[in-house]
């Protein structure tokens, strides 16, 4: 643990020091996520990687449970084994030859991470909608975002467009004016089904990072089975946590709680 | 160095330490996190002669001292087995235990026949260690319980497998019959080399927001640290009771853990949630093992297979 920075609102920053010889390969793509161990947990936490560099990891998570309240307790030089970097990442699931003009990012809570690493990743005029309850997120958001220029939505009204993303993904899809052609989403549940319902309402292809349960992160305790559109079942963190909307089934059993593919507890 | 080999049926084991079913995929899936073959073996998730999804979700559910797990025998079925998972467990250098489960005796009867035609195929050299029954998952209706249930039922079925597969034999009990030294010693009469014990225990936990079962099938197999204690207690009076070996399972997170197990009575042992947490789990435990086997002045972990000192 390098620093995990309160933002407010149980939002943290979490950096965290690379040590020589990270378990899998050094880089990581868009999308995909880390599982860090939680001393007396039987499952590791999965978190959306924010931002890494040679030397440190970056997430943005929000406290919800006992594993994220342990995460945000550590100190500097604590020891934190992170298996990462793990599933598919926006980039898997993309044709090849998009562009970045042809995309809209929709983010929502701490959501908004994995879309913040695809741009910039992937820089160029891709448009950023991020959503928040309220100027806490909002400004959390904007320490997070680096160089993203986002247009806001707050539901309380304080910062943007009074309301949720949803509306204004809807404003930014009436507009005239050259259209997406492809939406990237990572939030909680309902947004991304709200979200996914009007990619399809205008014919538009849509991703979701989805936030599933999760157990192992690396296929062998076969407990984040996802119903996928065509009957079959697919592993969120194998097959996903990217998936493209038509991919998976609408309705997904009411326990899951919280955002982004990030910790449920 | 202290000696890590144990005897275990007709096989040697380099180490005590395997990994237990359905917690190492069909072991491709854990090969780039940690050496198998530096392990005693592994057993594969279940194999049953179709292809199953498994139950719907929530399949997991995380409790202070355990895991409550739903997965309901998800595999892709005996054909798929055979073509696109043997041919690589038999190269990856560590014994392979298949688990097998099903339906019916039929069921189990189809799997093991299958497998031991492709056996009579295999070089000498990649044959598998042998076949685990699991009958005694918690989580399908039929999942092969009704047999693990009652000696009747467990002697007919490993009779009927002991006639189609000669390799070794092992039986994966459950801790939740009244005595489980009757069914270790019908198991063993009706032909097993070895049991496994134990499998997960019926478990519950509720959301208290939506006042659902946190698992989709209300009920769930209960694993981890929670259930070593009983787990221990299992293994010490089958393997009283029995001159067959025995694997033991339950909760084993740490090297100490796998010497407990070893002096209760089991031969080697399966780490399985242990791994969901830290895939090298188990491969760090031969260490710890080995230390404390140096602590203590051990010469060989055979040495402490049932030496406990029982009041």
């Amino acid at each position: 643990m390098r620093e995990c920075r309160p933002l407010g609102a149980e939002l943290f920053h979490v950096l965290l020091d690379r040590e020589a010889g990270d378990a899998l390969s050094p880089a990581f793509a868009a999308g995909q996520f880390a599982q860090l161990a939680v001393p007396g947990h039987s499952l590791p936490r999965p978190l959306s990687i924010l931002r890494c560099s040679s030397t440190v990891l970056e997430f943005f998570i929000r406290r919800v449970g006992s594993g994220t309240d342990w995460l945000c307790g550590c100190k500097a030089g604590d020891l934190i084994p992170v298996l990462w970097p793990l599933g598919k990442s926006f980039v898997d699931q993309l044709p090849p030859g998009v562009e970045s003009e042809e995309l809209l990012l929709v983010g929502g809570g701490v959501g908004v991470a994995p879309l913040i690493a695809f741009h910039e990743q992937w820089p160029g005029k891709s448009r950023l909608l991020f959503g928040h309850r309220d100027a806490v997120g909002a400004e959390a958001c904007a320490l997070m975002q680096g160089a993203c220029q986002p247009e806001i939505s707050t539901e309380d009204g304080s910062v943007g467009l009074h309301g949720r993303v949803t509306d204004l993904l809807s404003a930014v899809l009436a507009e005239e004016a050259p259209m997406p052609r492809r939406i990237l989403c990572c939030g909680p549940e309902a947004m991304m089904e709200a979200v996914a319902a009007l990619a399809a309402r205008h014919a538009l292809p849509c991703l979701l990072s989805l936030e599933t349960l999760m157990g192992c992160g690396i296929g062998i305790c076969v407990g984040c089975a996802v119903p996928m559109a065509d009957g079959t079942m697919a592993l969120a963190c194998q097959a996903g946590p990217v998936f493209s909307a038509e991919q998976v089934v609408a309705s997904r059993p009411p326990t899951q709680t919280c955002s982004c593919v990030g910790a449920k507890a | 160095m202290s000696d890590l080999h144990v005897a275990f049926a007709s096989l040697e084991l380099r180490n005590p330490l395997t990994l237990a079913s359905g917690t190492c995929g069909f072991g491709r899936e854990v090969a780039d996190l940690l050496p198998l073959h530096e392990l005693g073996g592994l057993f594969t998730k279940a194999v049953t002669p179709e292809a199953r999804q498994g139950n719907a979700m929530p399949r997991l559910a995380e409790t202070a001292h355990g895991l409550l797990n739903s997965i309901g025998l998800a595999n892709p079925g005996l054909d798929a087995f055979v073509a696109d998972k043997l041919p690589w467990l038999r190269g990856c250098g560590c014994p392979v235990f298949v688990n097998v489960a099903g339906r019916t005796a039929e069921d189990y009867e189809r799997v093991c026949r299958r497998l031991q035609e492709e056996e009579s195929r295999a070089g000498s050299a990649t044959r598998l260690a042998g076949i685990e029954l699991n009958v005694s998952c918690p989580n399908v209706k039929e999942g092969g319980i009704s047999f693990g249930a009652r000696p009747g039922p467990l002697t007919a079925l490993v009779e009927r497998v002991r006639g189609c597969w000669s390799g070794p034999l092992f039986v994966k009990l459950t801790p939740q019959v009244a005595d489980v030294a009757e069914m270790a010693r019908a198991a063993e009469a009706a032909g097993a080399d070895g049991l496994t014990l134990i499998n997960t225990i019926p478990g519950m936990a509720i959301d208290l927001k939506t006042r659902r079962p946190r698992t989709i099938t209300n009920t769930s197999g209960y694993s981890g640290p929670a259930i070593k204690p009983v787990a221990l207690a299992q293994v010490w009076q089958a393997a009283r009771a029995v001159k067959v070996p025995v694997i033991g399972i339950g909760g084993i997170q740490h090297g100490r853990d796998v010497a407990e197990f070893l002096l209760a009575g089991a031969s080697a042992v399966q780490v399985g949630t242990a791994s969901f947490a830290e895939p090298a789990r188990a491969r760090h435990m031969v260490d710890e093992l080995q230390a404390w086997m140096e602590e203590e002045g051990v010469a060989s972990a055979a040495e402490l297979v049932g030496a406990v000192r029982p009041w």
